[in-house]
């Protein structure tokens, strides 16, 4: 019976009232958890089955893994017969295995993507266009447009939706900055003074992940985003200054080069003999279980105080034989107001206004700051081109970081090459 | 009964007749070889066939699949031949093969002469090295790259701070020279045991009255190694040294976990490009132009191996 009336009114709804008056009305029922009211998925919403998600968390990011368990546990309380198979997928392979599944058409029903790959993705026809469903979304101007619509779009068509953001920040080790006698830095001058004095003590001053690709860009855009550039004023001097910054940095023995070669700032930052790591609200919860020192999360000018948004995206699989249960999972759960609530426990931003200013988010220091440098942040514009642009910007930090060419001689090439692949 | 021995008439052709003519169909016993030929076919033939169209079209992740896929002609070669990647990392795989091949031959064959004796301590040097060789690459990247760790908490960056031998740490896998050399000492480490196997059992094959005829006609142990146990493990080593060149080029597992083929492609070999154009940056047209390259490269150094099968099938 209950399930009857909820199904009647998700139809209802959908079809015949408009967004703003929806939002008014579902909020009760969005604080329960969401519900099918809230869903938009034109037609009928069988509740059982099982459905498949991918997604790339595992140990190395237990915050996030736990939060796929809560949102599925959510879910299932308010629909017992769904079922979850959820597998792990290597991030650095999981597009090429998206396509290859598809192609056996097999494939999950929900993935967790990231956004660059949707227009891969999407030209091979894996990822179903949501752009209906987000149309109808009762709960779709809680989210800001630019990153719902613009991050998550290709082609005219929005591919994906996404409920919460990830970006890097600046972690500092209070207990060493204490030892060294120093206050927490305000701007690059302060910054850099408590480098050098780390490194003068017998510790390293910073510590971030530089390898190549897009994991290079996701750390490099941050610094130059700080400094003014952004892949809209792709030849702005910023991005310049950022890589000679880092080049400075090597050169004198503040950051090693060491971080060149992988994900290493977590575990350097771990050992408690870093004065600085740039990392990210994912590993929020990582640092709180296990580091063995008082740290906080700092926003600094000059330095970073703006970030590149990442997070995933959700998109149903074009081969799902459920695509109406998989709306309702991500919208009812994971664009829900408690399924914002769960991805700011895991130390991830949420995107949801009223969960972006409620408590999960302001009763988190860290995640609050993490939270401030989001607003100021800049996202990647999707094209055909955005694995070379990734490459582009992720080599050439990369190469800086190991000391193999200049930060000068690094702009000039992207610089050269970056405007040619954002062109439409 | 066309294809049998009876139907070419053997024992059967009679003076002045000419003999039956061959049919169309070969003979029985190469229709047991069909299974293998269809083998080879589809998972040799065709995906060669689908690698060398696909260098000649601009292919990326998203269109791999379903297209479109248009055709661009030696483009693809173009860029990537010309490629400043393609051309430094030319010098790089051929110092990398040259100097892992001697090293390992080199290396193999002392190890094989120390190992070959049936003695108990013996036994237990044989077993280790059998026993390295069973571990995956990723297993021994894994492991090794964490001993060279570029920071003070790395094994070997610690040893050498506490023994005083640097101030700071080396940045093993940072910098592209010395992680070239880290790279070409875990790949000799990797092969070894291969070879030394290999060897152990050619040394062993060596009649013992060879050496107990050069002991009589006064030959001393370097004379006896350079008359008997060089000339009679000859084959074998030829061979051993042409499979590890075939094998150190193709390297691309312990490339992957040490270094990533970085910093940049600084420590990426021709065939290791291949992947970072295709899976890195996911343009499956230059991937595949650099992949077919490759094979040509590495039929070539392949050449020698299989004229020396086919010489051995003949004779």
């Amino acid at each position: 019976m209950r399930r009857t009336t909820r199904r009647g009114m998700t139809a209802c709804l959908a079809l015949a009232i408009p967004a703003l008056v929806l939002a008014g009305c579902g909020s009760a029922a969005d604080d329960a958890g969401g519900s099918p009211a809230a869903t938009g998925a034109p037609g009928e919403v069988d509740y059982s089955g099982t459905l498949t998600l991918w997604y790339t968390y595992n140990e190395g990011t237990p915050g996030l893994l736990a939060a796929v368990e809560e949102w599925q546990k959510q879910f299932q309380s308010e629909h017992p017969d769904v079922t979850f198979d959820g597998q792990y997928v290597d991030y650095t392979k999981f597009t090429q295995k998206v396509i290859a599944a598809n192609v056996a058409g097999k494939g999950p029903d929900v993935m967790f993507i990231a956004g660059p790959t949707i227009p891969d993705l999407a030209q091979a026809e894996t990822i179903l266009d949501l752009t209906s469903e987000w149309e109808a979304f009762a709960d779709a101007s809680q989210f800001p447009t630019a990153i719902l619509e613009g991050g998550n779009s290709f082609d005219g068509k929005q591919y994906g939706v996404q409920a919460f953001g990830n970006i890097e920040g600046m972690y500092v080790n209070k207990t060493l900055l204490a030892t060294l006698g120093l206050e927490v830095p305000t701007d690059k001058t302060e910054f850099e003074a408590a480098l050098d004095a780390a490194t003068k003590a017998g510790s390293v001053g910073f510590t971030g992940s530089a390898m190549g690709a897009e994991a290079g860009e996701f750390n490099v855009a941050p610094l130059a985003a700080t400094l003014g550039w952004s892949y809209e004023d792709p030849t702005n001097a910023g991005m310049q200054d950022a890589l000679v910054m880092q080049e400075q940095w090597v050169e004198k023995g503040w950051r090693q080069k060491n971080d060149s070669t992988g994900f290493v700032s977590t575990d350097n930052f771990l050992t408690g003999k870093y004065l600085f790591a740039q990392d990210g609200n994912w590993q929020l919860t990582n640092f709180t279980d296990n580091a063995t020192f008082d740290w906080e999360v700092i926003s600094v000018p000059g330095v970073q105080d703006r970030a590149l948004i990442g997070g995933e995206s959700f998109a149903i699989g074009s081969t799902t034989k459920n695509k109406a249960l998989a709306w309702a999972f991500i919208s009812e759960s994971l664009m829900s107001k408690a399924g914002g609530e769960i991805a700011a426990k895991a130390g991830s931003i949420p995107l949801r206004a009223d969960v972006a200013d409620g408590d999960a988010v302001t009763s988190n220091p860290a995640l609050a700051t993490f939270a401030d440098i989001a607003a100021r942040s800049i996202s990647i514009p999707l094209n055909a081109n955005s694995g070379k642009v990734s490459t582009l910007l992720g080599d050439t930090y990369n190469l800086v970081v190991a000391g193999q060419i200049k930060g000068e001689e690094g702009a000039k090439k992207i610089f050269a090459e970056l405007p040619g692949l954002l062109a439409p | 009964m066309t294809g049998s021995i009876w139907a070419h008439g053997v024992g059967r052709v009679r003076k002045g007749r000419r003999p039956p003519r061959r049919g169309f169909f070969p003979d029985r016993q190469l229709w047991y070889a069909a299974p293998a030929v269809l083998f080879l076919i589809a998972f040799f033939g065709y995906p060669m066939l689908v690698l060398a169209d696909m260098s000649f079209r601009k292919v990326s992740l998203g269109t791999a699949v379903r297209g479109p896929r248009p055709w661009v002609g030696w483009e693809n070669y173009r860029e990537v031949l010309v490629s400043a990647d393609f051309t430094a990392a030319i010098p790089r795989t051929f110092a990398f093969v040259v100097v892992v091949v001697i090293a390992v031959l080199l290396l193999g064959l002392a190890l094989a002469l120390t190992l070959k004796e049936n003695l108990a301590g013996v036994r237990i040097g044989r077993f280790l090295i059998f026993f390295a060789w069973l571990f995956p690459p990723v297993v021994t990247g894994a492991v090794w790259r964490n001993l060279f760790n570029g920071t003070q908490d790395g094994v070997v960056n610690y040893l050498l701070l506490r023994l005083g031998s640097i101030q700071s740490p080396i940045p093993f896998l940072a910098e592209p020279d010395v992680g070239m050399v880290v790279l070409t000492f875990l790949t000799i480490w990797t092969s070894l045991p291969f070879v030394v196997l290999v060897l152990i059992a050619s040394l062993q094959g060596v009649p013992q009255e060879l050496y107990e005829a050069a002991s009589i006609d006064g030959a001393n142990p370097a004379q006896r190694f350079q008359a008997v146990t060089l000339p009679s493990i000859l084959p074998s080593f030829a061979m051993v040294g042409i499979l590890e060149c075939i094998y150190v080029y193709k390297a691309f597992d312990l490339i992957l976990i040490m270094t990533g083929g970085g910093p940049g492609t600084a420590t990426s070999t021709v065939p290791f490009l291949a992947y970072v154009k295709a899976f890195r940056e996911n343009d499956f047209g230059q991937g595949a132009a650099l992949g077919v390259v490759g094979i040509v490269v590495g039929v070539a150094i392949a050449l020698p191996y299989l004229l020396r099968v086919r010489r051995s099938e003949l004779s």
